[in-house]
């Protein structure tokens, strides 16, 4: 066989398989642009509204949870919904973002990984006339965007810190897991953690590193941390995933209860750990209520409507003594 | 029909690339609407310059015989230094290009020393780049993002010129120059050559040591510049920029039909590779097909092109 028929056999391959995602697509209707309408112009009766999201990673769990309430809230309205993965690449969103002005979209909902990498593809949509909703996290332009959906994650990471100075009655020494460098709700989560951690001076931070958001890094960091420190009396990690990765080190030490660990987001693994007595703590971010509120926003920005800039979904602290109220979400 | 099977057939052998090229960009248009937009062929072709350029300077030394999974971590760390040199009000927007390329070269010049001179394993030796240089990344920049950079810098990723966006004149540029150098150089038959029979290039003078580390430069060369678009597409110099992109570039040079195993390959087949890979990933996004769907294709494209390789091999 020679070369340029093996290449002319991956293209076939590639063309059949194209052509029968054309006919399935995933989530949506039909798949891709076939409204038969070129303008794309907002909701006129009769022709369904597209809205296009782009996800910061779909191998996030909460990320996940957003496309839940996502879909859901979709479906509800009747609307067409085109997604996308930006697989934790900034470069990547820019690209999808560009890729939905293309098919002209009626909206777009961007949920950013990193503040200011995907900050071009705000600027992108706004250029484009195209109303962008941000959601869960922030963008350092944020402001050119319609609006914003999200939580304070500064008052989570204030929630926190808070909680275990409160446990550790002000003293004591704890090490912080942190998200990826350069994402919004790392940046303000930190700004909590900071702003509690200035009012008890005898509270010693041993270690502060970050482990992207990763359940299977926080478990190698905190390894290490256990080899390194031998007293740490809590952990505070700034997401679930990776408070779950660092109670897998200490557990499989055998220092489950000198030490005490809370995270951010209220996963399922999450409740279930805090309702064992595992996890100490956790503080419920809103997926549902921020995918919801995403859509319901782009959907009356693609109708012209207006809307509020920002829209603020509470963060809730979780503890074995509320946990009931959701475990049943 | 008026052309036999056997005729049909001698055209794809002859012209094969490019029918599967247009085969595949006839379909898409006929499946997605916006395809063929002007708009959505100048997104396909910036979105591909990055990879592209990269891809250009991985042939050199995959035709050589070796392997570069380096260039993603090169192109971190080149981007890191340069977007440090790339402040408003510092240094001039040269400075940033300068030191970004110059990052790029160095560490394309220690992977082929150390590959040429005691001639251990191009894989071991470039993995073991792409750790350290990952590493050197973090280093450099205490793991935090470098931000807060000049217009003129950000222009590169993001401006046009003469209606194109500027990294895609670049891919153009690189592509030309990649072409001529491996086409119509002595040092480019030097680079069949390493690759075909390394002991016969020896022996007929040709200076394999030169060769191996002019490959492995280039190859850095080139991730240094990618570093220097990518940073200045997303206006940040982040550490993490680049993982995984080695990957890509390796795809794209198998399935243009260079060689894993060395001595034969093209630059132009790279360049059809390199827009294959980027139109199925816009065609796919256009197509609304879930990632874990994209992903699973890709894999399996590329794992085809590496067995069809092998088989016209024997």
């Amino acid at each position: 066989m020679k070369k340029q028929f093996k290449l002319f056999s991956i293209v076939l391959a590639i063309a059949l398989i194209l052509t029968a995602c054309g006919g399935g697509g995933s989530s949506s209707n039909g798949g891709g642009s076939s409204d038969g309408s070129q303008s794309g112009g907002g909701g006129e009766s009769g022709k369904k509204i597209k809205v296009g999201i782009v996800y910061t990673t779909l191998t996030n769990e909460f990320a996940v949870k957003i496309q839940a309430a996502v879909r859901e809230k979709a479906q509800e309205l009747g609307i067409e919904l085109l997604e996308a993965d930006g697989q934790g690449k900034p470069e990547n969103q820019i690209a999808q973002v560009e890729n939905f002005i293309t098919q002209k979209v009626d909206a777009i909902i961007l949920q950013p990984y990193d503040r200011n990498g995907t900050a071009p593809a705000v600027d992108k949509a706004v250029n484009a006339n195209i109303p962008i909703v941000v959601v869960n996290a922030q963008t350092s332009n944020v402001e050119k965007a319609l609006a914003y959906v999200g939580s304070d994650d500064v008052y989570a990471g204030e929630l926190e810190m808070q909680y275990i100075a409160d446990q550790l009655g002000g003293k004591g020494n704890i090490v912080i897991i942190r998200g990826p460098y350069g994402n919004s709700a790392e940046v303000d989560r930190t700004e909590g953690n900071r702003n509690v951690l200035a009012k008890y001076p005898d509270i010693n931070v041993l270690a502060d590193q970050t482990a992207n958001w990763d359940r299977a890094e926080a478990m190698v960091l905190m390894e290490n941390w256990l080899q390194t420190y031998p007293d740490i009396d809590a952990v505070v990690a700034q997401n679930d995933e990776m408070a779950l990765g660092a109670y897998q080190a200490i557990k499989a030490a055998k220092k489950e209860n000198e030490i005490l660990v809370i995270g951010i987001d209220a996963i399922e693994d999450a409740l279930k750990s805090v309702a064992n007595g595992e996890m100490v703590a956790t503080v419920f971010q809103d997926a549902v209520g921020q995918g919801h509120t995403a859509v319901e926003l782009a959907v009356k920005a693609a109708k012209g409507e207006a809307v509020e800039f920002e829209n603020w979904i509470p963060f809730i602290l979780v503890t074995q003594e509320n946990i009931n109220d959701f475990l049943k979400q | 029909m008026t052309l036999s099977w056997g005729q049909l057939r001698n055209i794809f052998f002859k012209y094969g690339i490019y029918a599967a090229f247009l085969i595949l960009v006839v379909v898409l248009a006929l499946t997605s609407p916006s395809f063929l937009t002007l708009q959505n062929i100048l997104n396909v072709l910036r979105q591909s310059s990055i990879i592209g350029i990269i891809a250009i300077g991985m042939t050199f030394v995959i035709i050589k015989g070796g392997i570069d999974l380096s260039v993603g971590s090169i192109l971190g760390f080149s981007a890191v230094v340069a977007t440090s040199f790339a402040h408003p009000g510092e240094y001039p927007v040269i400075a940033p290009i300068i030191m970004g390329l110059l990052v790029g070269v160095a560490c394309g010049l220690v992977n082929g020393f150390v590959i040429a001179k005691w001639n251990i394993a191009p894989f071991i030796v470039t993995l073991g780049m792409l750790t350290a240089a990952r590493g050197m990344t973090l280093v450099y920049t205490d793991g935090k993002p470098i931000i807060n950079l000049s217009d003129a810098y950000n222009f590169i990723g993001s401006g046009h010129f003469l209606g194109l966006p500027i990294p895609v004149i670049v891919f153009i540029l690189v592509i030309l120059v990649g072409v001529f150098l491996l086409n119509f150089t002595k040092f480019g038959r030097h680079v069949f050559a390493v690759g075909g029979n390394e002991k016969a290039a020896r022996l007929s003078g040709v200076n394999i040591f030169a060769v191996k580390l002019a490959a492995y430069a280039i190859a850095g060369l080139t991730s240094g510049m990618a570093g220097i678009l990518l940073s200045s597409r997303v206006m940040t110099g982040s550490p993490i920029l680049g993982q995984g992109y080695e990957l890509d570039a390796i795809a794209a040079v198998v399935i243009g039909g260079t060689s894993l195993t060395g001595g034969r390959g093209s630059m132009i087949g790279t360049v059809i590779g390199v827009l294959i890979i980027s139109i199925m990933n816009n065609g796919l996004d256009l197509l609304n097909v879930s990632s874990y769907y994209q992903q699973i294709i890709k894999g399996a494209i590329i794992v085809l092109a590496v067995l069809l390789d092998r088989k016209s091999n024997n």
